[in-house]
């Protein structure tokens, strides 16, 4: 299997019956895939039910498989759809609850006496981070982790939330923002 | 405008800052277990599992065209060997396009009627003469069939004469020389049937005729001797002094498309056959 394959061939690939083309575009999937409905979900076993519906859907799909659009686009158009039917009728994104931030701080607490100073600020970093995503409203950490996991344009995005372009741009410049506030907020919090 | 470039330049420093960080941290990722039950799921979905059994097909799907076309000829020609009366629809008779064996199935059948009117003598004289009929019909092709071949064997002694093609021409030569002694045979045998039957009475000629048939189907070559204008032309008188007109009107016309020799005045039998026409054109 050539290397430079694109996710479309492989999917015909795989449509032609090479599950060896079908185990290559997996593997390059599977990770942000994942973390896109974890990040989102808060629940492991949700995200993972959701995760495994997904590629399902994607093996069901792929005897009559079109090249019509970007492959990544339309596995994403399934994720997303499967989001909103599973999570966002039940309850709605917006009412999730983020991390305990007490708790949050204690887990910081234990990784700074076991670790050296440097190591301490990054994972300190990292820690915030992932807490400042999480903090995020729905729509936007959609945008965000689209954007930051598979490097999607503000256009795709729009296509695979269905929502306008414009209206994506400032999801993602707002998701940013945000973020880089959050981290500001919280870095003098755990230097205190 | 330089403020949206501002805004735009902004947000890039942003995006690299987040993004940077973002990829430091231990991103995660699915259990084992799951990606081994989904790539499972990929490998035993129905359309892989179709191509891959499409790959290696069975003899059978392999060559099923071969295989329909012949068992779809084998009951064509099944019905044909089958079914007579389809046969006679078509216009074919598939004995007559087999090659005859020397000693075969008309061999067998001339024994079986052999024995049969010795066993019955009082048979009657008219079926005989019927299956007579059909014999010289049935018994035509062959000899047509051989003609062009014994001709060209003819040609081919001729046109070749270099040495060792010698032996071959010289067996070629008593053969024909056989088959010339025979035909001079069967003429004179003919002649001799001829001026029998016409000068005994009626009843004896069909004894007589009897007798001639039985004498022709004991030669081993009957097929051929039995085949000859001289034969034909005893047998018609031989119905016309019966009286069988229509079987005799039949005869003759078998005759002319068999021997058309006849209706030429050189033809040494030709007198006589005109005789015979005219007599039974009269009736």
């Amino acid at each position: 299997m050539p290397q430079t394959a694109s996710d479309e061939q492989l999917m015909l690939d795989y449509q032609a019956g090479s599950s060896k083309a079908f185990e290559v575009l997996y593997r390059k999937h599977k990770g942000p895939l994942y973390r896109y409905f974890v990040r989102q979900l808060h629940d492991q076993q949700l995200a993972e039910d959701l995760y495994q519906e997904t590629w399902g859907k994607v093996i069901k799909a792929a005897s009559q498989y079109q090249v019509s659009a970007k492959f990544t686009t339309w596995l994403y158009k399934i994720a997303h759809n499967l989001l909103i039917d599973h999570v966002r009728v039940v309850k709605p994104l917006d009412s999730v609850s983020p991390l305990d931030k007490e708790q949050d701080m204690d887990t910081l607490a234990a990784n700074n006496l076991c670790a050296p100073e440097v190591q301490l600020e990054q994972q300190q970093q990292l820690n915030i981070i992932k807490t400042c995503i999480a903090k995020l409203p729905p729509v936007q950490k959609e945008a965000f982790l689209l954007n930051i996991e598979m490097g999607m344009t503000a256009a795709m995005i729009s296509d695979i939330a269905n929502v306008t372009l414009e209206a994506t741009k400032s999801r993602i410049r707002y998701a940013y923002q945000s973020i880089k506030q959050c981290i500001s907020n919280q870095l003098p919090e755990t230097r205190a | 405008m330089s403020q949206s470039q501002d805004h735009d330049a902004e947000f890039a420093a942003l995006h690299t800052e987040i993004k940077h960080l973002y990829h430091q941290q231990s991103l995660e990722q699915p259990a084992a277990e799951l990606d081994e039950a989904i790539l499972a799921k990929a490998r035993t979905a129905h359309h892989v599992v179709a191509k891959q059994r499409g790959a290696h097909p069975s003899l059978w799907r392999r060559n099923a065209w071969l295989f329909s076309t012949a068992a779809s000829v084998m009951l064509v020609a099944g019905l044909f060997i089958l079914s007579p009366s389809l046969q006679q629809q078509v216009g074919l008779n598939i004995e007559q396009g087999l090659p005859v064996p020397v000693g075969g199935t008309e061999q067998i059948d001339d024994q079986q009627a052999m024995s049969q009117s010795s066993a019955d003598i009082s048979l009657n004289a008219a079926s005989e003469q019927a299956i007579a009929v059909e014999g010289m019909s049935m018994r035509a092709a062959p000899e047509q069939q051989e003609k062009p071949v014994s001709a060209s064997h003819h040609e081919a002694v001729i046109d070749h004469t270099p040495a060792d093609k010698m032996p071959m021409r010289d067996a070629l030569t008593q053969a024909e020389s056989v088959r010339q002694a025979q035909a001079a045979k069967q003429v004179a045998d003919a002649d001799a049937a001829q001026q029998k039957a016409a000068a005994l009475p009626v009843r004896q000629q069909d004894k007589e005729l009897k007798h001639m048939k039985q004498q022709f189907e004991r030669n081993p070559k009957g097929d051929i001797e039995l085949d000859t204008a001289e034969l034909a032309l005893a047998r018609l008188q031989a119905l016309l002094a019966d009286n069988k007109l229509k079987q005799a009107e039949g005869y003759m016309i078998t005759m002319e498309q068999r021997f058309p020799e006849l209706l030429s005045p050189a033809h040494p039998l030709y007198k006589q056959y005109q005789k015979i026409k005219a007599q039974l054109t009269s009736q």
